[in-house]
């Protein structure tokens, strides 16, 4: 009997040391998370939106990485490795990127150098044929991405580029498989991606959910969950119940108001994180009065920033600070002055100015910026105080909001790359999104002068030269106020305690073995 | 006139708040616009809060019992309006197509199954997309919520009623047909009318309160009794008066519309009058 | 009656088309499908890119053409979300809201009418005020309050149903007692008011004269009569249940057509919204004509009216 029970166990043993990985996979948890909305596609370079960006960074490894994690505020910009080990300024306008050679995309097919060359060339990026449009926002700057050698991929840009490496950390950062891309096309790919990351998309049902499953074979170890999914549930109420009732592992998107109930449950917690985008409001300098430069200053300085930042997000949240981010790094600048609320500032700078108590309209994308709505509120009562009366319009789209006829509207500005010329430049640099007449939200033209500046800025290699040009910027920005910031924008993630899991500063939402376990 | 107590609390009630809502600039003791950030959701006096609120505060620190009174005075508009929007139209297209039968009949019956055809959510949705979301829009939009139910049913009794024996008595006599529909059709008639009446008075506030869920109801900085209540269901469990005021306030109108419509209906019914 | 019935399939058809260019235009003019689906952060080489992908940058009178060309020839076209057939997108959808259309519509009528008729019979009794007290509740009581409400009592504090999703009969349970609710009420309160109409017929007198008893004179003499305007009714509720669905379905993440045509919407994709408003209209076209034939045959005077 004895006999017979070790034979058993020797035999279980064996089988077990051979079977251990399978079997350490069925043990793998499954990790359901609840979302406000979904996004319809899943090529990480046209889903954008936090929606997208949440699930993509799932699918698809960056050339290189940043380091998030890297901070407390979950907001390191440090670049560190990621498809790329190694890069190098070989000239002025010249780096070579050295890639990994042991990575398999999720159909089996290995990565090489012409997958990564294809991923950021003249077909995808910045041709003037380009696929992705927004790609010149990026890499606009390039003029050749060539193979060297199956471990190397050069790329030549048109003037020094000071923040070449940084470029890949941005949401069009993402390396795809060529042959598979070219034979999907831009549709396929989207609904069927293929990408090198820890998960692969299996399953997606639009308006319902989306699952993922583990890449056993990833190059950066065992994914710790065995599927993830991403259910849809629009309702704060019913992602909160499906948290607290264990349905859900995680869930995104709640009020702050709510972080009391939930820390209390001794089920689940609440962890906030300040994304790296301001919520601002535009100010449209062509409407008069608006083109009055001391009733857009009157406008500043009525707002009572600390108040809403404090009331709103129990004080978790950052005040902006310019164009000015944590995300900077070490280029943030923190002693910069910030403005700060003074109603008596405030009045005299409208009695410098010619308003006459008109009513300005001050349009917002209904649902679109949490908050904001809320915040817009306080405003108009904050703005009646100094004697400016605003009056409210929400809109469907921003089509409609970016209509004639208004004088301000909620926008906002995103860091997508951790470099001082973000957001800066993609807002209100000669090809920004305020600035181009042909964009939604044209609303000031900058001088020559600034504009000088910003091409400046975007070549100026030495960094303390740098520095002083970017200060110069803000500078005519802090006197022009072609707009208000207002808050940075927040995610509250809830999350089941027994749950290891960082959030990050931006939407993706990384569940790879360094940052997700559960005990 | 006698009354029963039921129907007098329900009539006393209605003027209440009808009174409310016509001197809600009156009667409310803060401006319910001034939003407080230092004494957002306090609770109503009942609960532990103070005097200074005393239905407490939103979520931006704002008086409830002076947003509730706006908000009355902008549902109970909407209802007032989109109601006789709606009764009248459809019940006159109603006997229209009834009296009249052949193209005419067709033409509005071909109206009533495109309105009836479309949900009308849809048809609010690009409407106010369209022409953007003000307040006369939107009460325009909300009279066209139902009439077709009304023309139905009005063509549906008065088809019926012609093939009684009193109305064939009434035109063997002579009398001119609007004389026999204002006169006899209309009142034999009247009591489902009425019934439908104080179904769709509320049914508009409650039609009010979904779109507000949806965001393409009243916007803010106004507010209605929905959106009130749209907006205090995220609050439910740490401040269920946001929520539970504005959603009393529509039971309780919806309660004295159908009470008092069911004492309307015996009185307007000969039949039940006779018992 | 045929003739009357031939008529009847030309409007139907008439007003199809109707729907389908009112689709078109509405989509069309209620703001520009490219920017919506492009988003307020997007560059404008995103915009042309977008309108080129999905034909928005050709003049709207081909786009119109091309729009009824290809309706006739029943093909909707492909949605902008997910690049599949409009019809298929539509199709995988309708079961899951069908199941919680019908069974809520039964729900509504197997509480409604017996309650109306009840308290009908019994009029002006307590029970009659309790249960007219009862069907004002169901209706006062907006959707999205009542499902938020059971959610945060039966799934987050009794622990007893699932709070989202579908699948197993506990994930049916809320969503339909959310719309039967109110469509209960609407119906108890209009049975209970045909009911008395017809009770105080002089046939029913007549009936009770003649010793027929209580329950049988309901029955068998008063019911059939009542059942007219409540037919009317149960047809244009389909409706309400179609509109509510919207709401109920987001509140319980249901994955049915009621989201996909918000959804839809607000993304301004044409072909899936188009294809959901023409089978609604459709259906409910259908509903009103049953309904309108159930009428002839439940009332002998619209019968011989109509011969």
């Amino acid at each position: 009997m004895n006999k017979f029970i070790t034979a058993t166990a020797t035999v279980v043993a064996l089988a077990t040391a051979t079977v251990v990985p399978v079997l350490a996979q069925d043990d793998r948890p499954i990790l359901t998370i609840g979302v406000q909305s979904l996004s319809d596609g899943f090529d990480p370079s046209l889903n954008i939106s936090n929606a997208g960006q949440r699930i993509t960074a799932s699918i698809f490894d960056k050339l290189i990485s940043r380091a998030y994690w890297g901070n407390e505020s979950g907001a390191g910009a440090e670049l560190v490795p990621s498809i790329a080990t190694a890069w190098r300024q070989v000239s002025d306008t010249q780096w070579e990127v050295d890639i990994r050679t042991d990575v398999v995309f999720q159909d089996g097919t290995p990565m090489t150098a012409e997958d990564v060359a294809f991923s950021f060339g003249e077909q995808m990026m910045w041709g003037p044929d380009r696929i992705y449009k927004a790609g010149s926002t990026y890499y606009g700057t390039f003029t050749d991405v060539s193979v060297v050698d199956e471990d190397t991929v050069s790329f030549t840009t048109k003037a020094p580029d000071p923040i070449f490496p940084a470029r890949f950390t941005s949401p069009l950062g993402m390396v795809v498989p060529k042959a598979y891309f070219l034979e999907q096309g831009i549709e396929g790919f989207n609904l069927k991606p293929i990408g090198t990351g820890p998960y692969k998309l299996e399953e997606y049902k639009p308006d319902e959910y989306v699952r993922l499953v583990s890449n056993d074979k990833y190059w950066g170890g065992l994914p710790p969950a065995r599927e993830i999914i991403f259910r849809e549930i629009p309702e704060e109420a019913g992602r909160i119940t499906g948290l607290l009732n264990g349905e859900l592992d995680m869930i995104v998107s709640i009020t702050p108001d709510q972080q009391a109930f939930i820390d209390s449950s001794g089920v689940a917690t609440v962890k906030p994180v300040v994304i790296d985008n301001s919520r601002v409001v535009a100010l449209n300098t062509f409407e008069p009065p608006m083109d009055d430069k001391y009733l857009r200053q009157a406008l500043v300085w009525a707002v009572d920033r600390e108040a809403i930042v404090d009331a709103l997000w129990g004080g978790q949240n950052r005040i902006p600070h310019d164009f000015n981010f944590v995300s900077h790094g070490e280029d943030y600048l923190a002693d910069r002055p910030n403005e700060h609320y003074d109603l008596e500032e405030a009045k005299e700078l409208l009695a410098k100015s010619d308003y006459n108590g008109e009513e300005l309209i001050f349009r917002i994308q209904g649902g679109y910026y949490a908050n904001y709505e809320q915040v817009a509120q306080v405003l108009q009562q904050q703005w009646k105080e100094a004697g400016i009366n605003v009056k409210i319009e929400i809109r469907d789209t921003f089509d409609e909001v970016t209509a004639p006829g208004k004088h301000m509207f909620a926008h906002s500005n995103g860091v997508q790359i951790p470099d001082i010329t973000h957001p800066l430049v993609n807002i209100y640099g000669p090809e920004g999104i305020r600035v181009r007449s042909d964009a939604a939200g044209y609303s000031w033209d900058p001088s020559p002068e600034f504009l000088d500046l910003i091409s400046k800025l975007e070549t100026t290699v030495d960094h303390d030269a740098r520095i002083g040009v970017y200060e110069q910027l803000l500078d005519i920005l802090d006197d022009e106020r072609p707009q208000i910031e207002l808050f940075q924008a927040m995610e509250y993630y809830g999350v089941r305690n027994g749950i290891e899991w960082k959030p990050y500063s931006f939407w993706p939402m990384d569940f790879r073995s360094y940052n997700l376990k559960f005990d | 006139m006698k009354m029963p107590v039921l129907t007098r609390i329900a009539v006393s009630f209605l003027v209440l708040i009808a009174f409310c809502a016509v001197f809600a600039n009156f009667l409310a003791p803060l401006d319910p616009l001034h939003t407080n950030l230092l004494a957002r959701l306090k609770p109503p006096v009942f609960a532990g809060g103070t005097w200074a609120n005393w239905l407490g505060t939103d979520e931006l620190g704002r008086d409830t019992f002076s947003r509730l009174l706006y908000a009355l005075r902008t549902s109970l508009l909407i209802a007032a309006i989109g109601t006789a929007i709606g009764a009248i139209i459809g019940t006159t297209l109603g006997f229209t197509a009834a009296h009249f039968r052949g193209a005419t009949e067709q033409i509005i019956m071909a109206a009533v199954d495109f309105q009836a055809a479309v949900p009308f959510i849809i048809l609010v949705m690009f409407v106010l997309a369209v022409l953007g979301n003000s307040m006369v829009v939107f009460l325009v939009l909300i009279g066209f919520a139902g009439w077709e139910v009304y023309t139905r049913l009005a063509r549906g009794l008065v088809l019926s009623a012609r093939q009684r024996n009193y109305v064939m008595a009434l035109e063997g006599l002579e009398m001119s047909w609007p004389t026999i529909y204002a006169r006899h059709v209309l009142p034999n008639i009247a009591s489902a009318i009425i019934v439908q009446l104080t179904l769709n008075f509320p049914a508009t506030i409650l039609l009010e309160t979904g779109l507000s869920f949806l965001g393409l109801g009243v916007q803010p900085p106004d507010t209605s009794l929905g959106l009130m209540l749209g907006e205090g269901r995220n609050y439910l469990l740490q401040a269920w008066w946001l929520s539970v005021l504005p959603g009393l306030a529509i039971f309780f109108t919806t309660l004295s519309m159908s009470i008092l419509g069911d004492w309307l209906r015996d009185r307007l019914d000969p039949l039940s009058q006779a018992r | 009656m045929l003739g009357s019935f031939l008529l009847r399939a030309v409007r139907m058809l008439a007003t199809l088309f109707v729907v389908a260019v009112a689709v078109f235009i509405m989509m069309r003019f209620s703001g520009d499908p490219v920017s919506a689906l492009a988003g307020p952060d997007a560059t404008p080489e995103q915009v042309a890119e977008i309108a080129a992908r999905w034909g928005y940058d050709r003049p709207l009178p081909e786009q119109f053409l091309t729009y009824i060309a290809d309706t006739l020839r029943g093909d909707f076209g492909l949605s902008v979300r997910s690049y599949e057939p409009a019809s298929a997108v539509f199709l995988e959808r309708v079961p899951a809201t069908l199941l919680l259309g019908l069974m809520s519509l039964l729900c509504a009528v197997l509480i409604g009418m017996p309650l109306g008729i009840i308290a009908a019979v019994n009029q002006h009794s307590a029970y009659d005020r309790f249960v007219m007290g009862l069907s004002v509740l169901g209706f006062a009581m907006p959707n999205f309050f009542l499902g938020i409400l059971l959610i945060l009592i039966f799934s987050l504090y009794l622990h007893l149903l699932p709070s989202f999703g579908s699948g197993t009969w506990q994930h049916l349970v809320m969503p339909v007692a959310t719309l039967s609710l109110s469509s209960a009420g609407a119906i108890a309160r209009f049975a209970r008011s045909c009911m008395l109409d017809v009770l105080n017929q002089p046939y029913v007198a007549s009936a009770r004269a003649r010793g027929i008893p209580g329950f049988r004179r309901t029955i068998v003499h008063a019911l059939p009569n009542a059942s007219i305007p409540i037919v009317t009714i149960l047809g244009l509720r389909f409706g309400d249940l179609i509109a509510g669905a919207i709401i109920v379905e987001t509140v319980f993440a249901w994955p049915g057509v009621g989201r996909l045509l918000a959804a839809s919407v607000a993304s301004r994709d044409l072909a899936v919204v188009q294809v959901i408003v023409l089978s609604t209209a459709l259906t409910m076209i259908l509903a009103n004509l049953a309904v309108d034939l159930l009428y002839g045959v439940l009332d002998p005077r619209v019968r011989r009216s109509s011969r």
